[in-house]
């Protein structure tokens, strides 16, 4: 992943990756298929606290913790129902998860600013984020929740819910899925031809978005952040706002999606992550498509215990406030990441009392446009490495600069048409169509397009472990 | 309305959607399977020609490595090294992406007439400063020394005509000229060849796969050279000798791109006619080993073909020849001095060759033990801008 996802590491064994596709995943799959019924979730389990260890041999213990913790406490919550004791495990099981998390992810960040605040100078000792924390933590804290209200019953084998709460898929990176809609498939699933041959034709798809999609025009991203600001052009900052945008979208929707597929393989439907975002006709709409775990997640169990819409108006701008405040804190511990998400809420207050109650109706183009604009203003304070920096873009891109087209925009522009146009329509639902069409007329010829996907994105991955060095180094 | 043929009904496209996934899994079970036997059975690479290194081999199992997580980041890089068809997959990479419009890869430009181009370096500052404060203390402590210092460039700035349209490189000229006014208020002599090669552009004086200059870039700067050192370069007149015609070199490895362009090695051969005759010993100092000529021609069974000028780079290499001249020059270098050498042997009664990168000999007492009578520091200026070696071999004493 890069890093470009939230709590994302180079170490960890990613599944853009050779050893993980062309070692790991054959030989779980081998051990998974040959092993009788009762002991496959033991098999996921290990499987994935050795893919956990390979990037983080000592943050397994903590996983590892976190996991017995939280079935104890749901067992516990469980059995409490009714009395005020379940409420008061639910509060202990969820202030230790978000204690956990803050310590890791955003003490540093708290010093800092109480630092910046007070004037003190107290010292911080930033440990290393375990990898896939942020995702952990919410998957168990909406666990808890749910036991807690009853929507689901509290899972009694400690290798199902280990299973469960560190499965490899969605170990790292999400999607945020529910236990409710994992229970039954823990005891009572199998693994179809259809059903695995469906995650793998998403494993592909979503490792083809990532490594030919997202890591190319990542390099016209990285080519734009090394220029300074100073020599930058408006349309060569369009560019890189622009490529950063594709590079977020098929690096985090590629990498759910091979996700989705790797749960898939072992029998797993998890619902999707990404409905094609980039077509919204409203900001609205956006959330409905992008992240949509996540987006659920906030509202189930923030936003709707606020009240939700059912107060007053008032407090329901500060509801989503507060909400947008904590889905942009959850991202990063840092300002430009709280800005980002207070944004889309003022974003999305705009919507819901101003711009909806105009009875204006224009085409989807414009709608789709307008979206576009201030999504992609929110990924200029996303990307930026601080708010000043999201501003001085921010003032490149509006004409801020003396330049409105240097020859630097010319190159990028020219040697990264063909990608950006090939990111423009993998970002709408008509190339899928198109292939599906294939597929339901001709199945070896769509087969051997995923083929081809394939054979390229495995030389991608070659590539980015190919160094040469000019004299021999010793 | 048409009534929808049997081709498209419902059940038809269930059927061939369950077909897809079939030959799709298929596929997949083969491809994994397959790359994990070949990656079991193929021995293991232990160098890479290509990319010029030591390949990975398997790590032990160790505890202690596992839990700090060396053992997986050693083993990951093993199964990255070692995997199968790995040469072909680099360039059907950077084939998709040529295709894709792109024409850089990995730094490396491709230009006009078959011309891979690398990027300029630009120099810190701060190394700036170090290395020029470096050279002013050694000037002075020899001022009794002629000194001088050939930078080169690269093809970046002589051939940026060649360079696609607008492409973002620095300014190499920008840099070189910097460095030059610096180095002359440490009293040294700077040797500028730009002029001379860009009026030479069009005549191959760069390779076109391999960052360094031919054997004819390295003889126009050489007469310049001899001119800034007080030597009749019209005393020697050479021919080129074509020595092979399949040279790929750096830049097409660096980059993966234009693998089937072949470049010339030319090597200069002294005329009879208006050459007195000089004999050479080549003594490569650490291996311990002589030889009567500069150039190895076994290096051209092997990737780096350019190493057929001195064997590559060494540590220390001592030249002594039966010149009349019987001053003693001292070469700091890198590896585009290996193709120059050669048209100075003649003025010199020894040439004490030093590669900064590999020596760690005391400069000092090479001087006093040597007796040294100049010194020419000679290097391309891509290479120059981002080394370290130089400034630590000269403070070493």
């Amino acid at each position: 992943m890069g890093g470009i996802i939230p709590g994302g590491r180079e170490e960890a064994m990613i599944f853009s990756s050779l050893i993980f596709v062309f070692l790991f995943l054959p030989v779980v799959l081998i051990v998974y298929h040959l092993v009788p019924a009762r002991v496959k979730n033991l098999i996921i389990l290990l499987a994935s606290l050795i893919f956990y260890a390979w990037g983080e041999p000592v943050y397994v213990i903590l996983i590892l913790i976190m996991t017995a913790f939280c079935y104890v406490m749901g067992l516990d919550i469980e059995k409490h129902k009714g009395t005020p004791s379940a409420g008061y495990s639910l509060i202990e099981a969820v202030v230790v998860n978000l204690l956990i998390l803050g310590f890791f992810k955003y003490y540093g960040f708290l010093i800092d600013t109480i630092n910046g605040i007070f004037r003190l100078s107290i010292p911080i000792k930033t440990l290393a984020q375990p990898l896939g924390l942020s995702f952990y933590t919410f998957r168990a804290i909406a666990y808890l929740v749910d036991v807690f209200r009853g929507k689901t019953k509290a899972e009694h084998n400690i290798i199902n819910f280990g299973t469960f709460l560190a499965m490899f898929p969605q170990l790292l990176c999400g999607p945020i899925d529910r236990y409710e809609d994992l229970s039954s498939q823990l005891t009572d699933r199998t693994v179809t031809r259809a059903g695995f041959g469906y995650g793998v034709e998403l494993f592909l798809i979503g490792l083809a978005k990532k490594v030919l999609l997202a890591d190319s025009i990542g390099k016209l991203y990285s080519a734009f952040v090394s220029m300074a600001n100073e020599s930058l052009s408006a349309v060569m900052a369009w560019l890189g706002i622009l490529a950063f945008t594709f590079q977020i979208y098929y690096d985090f929707s590629g990498y759910s999606d091979m996700a989705i597929g790797l749960a898939g393989m072992f029998g797993f439907k998890i619902k999707k992550n990404f409905d094609y975002p980039y077509i919204s006709k409203s900001i609205t709409e956006f959330w409905r498509r992008w992240h949509i775990s996540l987006g659920s997640w906030f509202r189930d169990y923030v936003y709707i215990p606020l009240g939700g819409n059912r107060v007053s108006a008032g407090r329901h701008i500060l509801n989503i406030l507060i909400v947008w405040a904590l889905t942009g804190l959850w991202h990063g511990a840092a300002w430009t990441y709280i800005f980002w998400g207070l944004f889309y809420g003022l974003m999305l207050i705009f919507e819901k009392y101003v711009l909806m109650r105009i009875p204006l109706h224009p085409p989807a183009a414009v709608k789709m446009i307008y979206t576009m604009f201030f999504v992609m203003i929110g990924w200029v304070f996303f990307q930026s490495s601080s708010l000043p920096a999201a501003f001085s873009t921010l003032s490149v891109m509006f004409g801020g600069s003396h330049l409105f087209f240097g020859t630097d925009a010319a190159y990028y522009l020219r040697t990264y048409l063909l990608p950006l146009i090939i990111c423009v329509l993998a970002a709408t639902p008509w190339p899928y169509r198109l292939f599906r069409k294939l597929e339901s007329r001709k199945p070896p010829a769509a087969a051997a397009a995923v083929g081809v996907l394939t054979i390229i994105s495995t030389a991608f991955m070659v590539y980015d472990t190919y160094q040469t060095f000019f004299y021999v180094k010793f | 309305m048409k009534i929808k043929t049997d081709k498209n009904s419902i059940s038809t496209r269930k059927k061939n959607r369950r077909r897809f996934h079939q030959i799709l899994s298929a596929f997949f079970l083969t491809l994994l399977v397959l790359f994990a036997l070949l990656f079991v059975i193929l021995p293991d690479k232990k160098f890479s020609d290509i990319e010029n290194r030591n390949l990975a081999t398997l790590p032990s199992l160790k505890l202690r490595t596992i839990a700090d997580g060396r053992f997986e980041s050693d083993f990951t890089n093993y199964v990255s090294d070692q995997f199968p068809f790995r040469t072909f997959f680099v360039q059907m990479k950077t084939l998709t992406d040529r295709l894709m419009g792109k024409d850089c890869e990995n730094g490396v430009y491709a230009g006009s007439d078959g011309y891979l181009i690398e990027e300029t370096t630009v120099p810190s500052a701060e190394s700036q400063d170090h290395l020029i404060s470096a050279i002013r203390t050694f000037h002075d402590t020899h001022t009794d020394i002629p000194q001088y210092f050939l930078l080169a460039p690269n093809a970046v700035s002589i051939l940026k005509d060649k360079l696609p349209k607008d492409a973002p490189v620095k300014d190499q000229n920008t840099c070189m000229d910097e460095f030059f006014s610096k180095l002359q208020d440490t009293g040294i002599t700077a040797v500028d060849v730009r002029g001379t090669l860009s009026e030479e552009k069009d005549s191959g004086i760069f390779y076109k796969t391999d960052h360094h200059w031919t054997t004819r870039g390295a003889f126009l700067s050489f007469e310049t050279l001899a001119s800034a050192m007080g030597l009749d370069a019209t005393s020697y007149e050479y021919s080129f000798l074509p020595v092979s015609t399949n040279f790929s070199g750096t830049l097409s490895a660096k980059s993966g791109l234009n693998a089937s362009e072949k470049d010339t090695i030319e090597i200069a051969i002294p005329k009879k006619n208006n050459t007195p005759a000089t004999d050479y010993i080549v003594e490569y100092i650490e291996e311990k080993e002589k030889t009567t000529v500069f150039y190895n021609t076994d290096k051209l069974k092997t990737r780096d073909q350019y190493g057929i000028f001195l064997n590559g780079n060494h540590a220390e290499i001592r030249i002594r020849t039966t010149s009349s001249n019987s001053e003693k020059l001292l070469i700091l270098k890198d590896s585009y001095a290996n193709s120059l050498i050669p048209y100075l042997a003649p003025y010199y009664r020894e040439i004490f060759i030093v590669d900064p990168r590999y020596c760690y000999e005391d400069v000092e007492t090479l001087m006093k033990t040597e007796g040294i009578n100049e010194v020419l520091y000679l290097y391309n200026a891509n290479t120059l801008f981002a080394d370290s070696d130089l400034v630590s071999y000269l403070g070493s004493s």
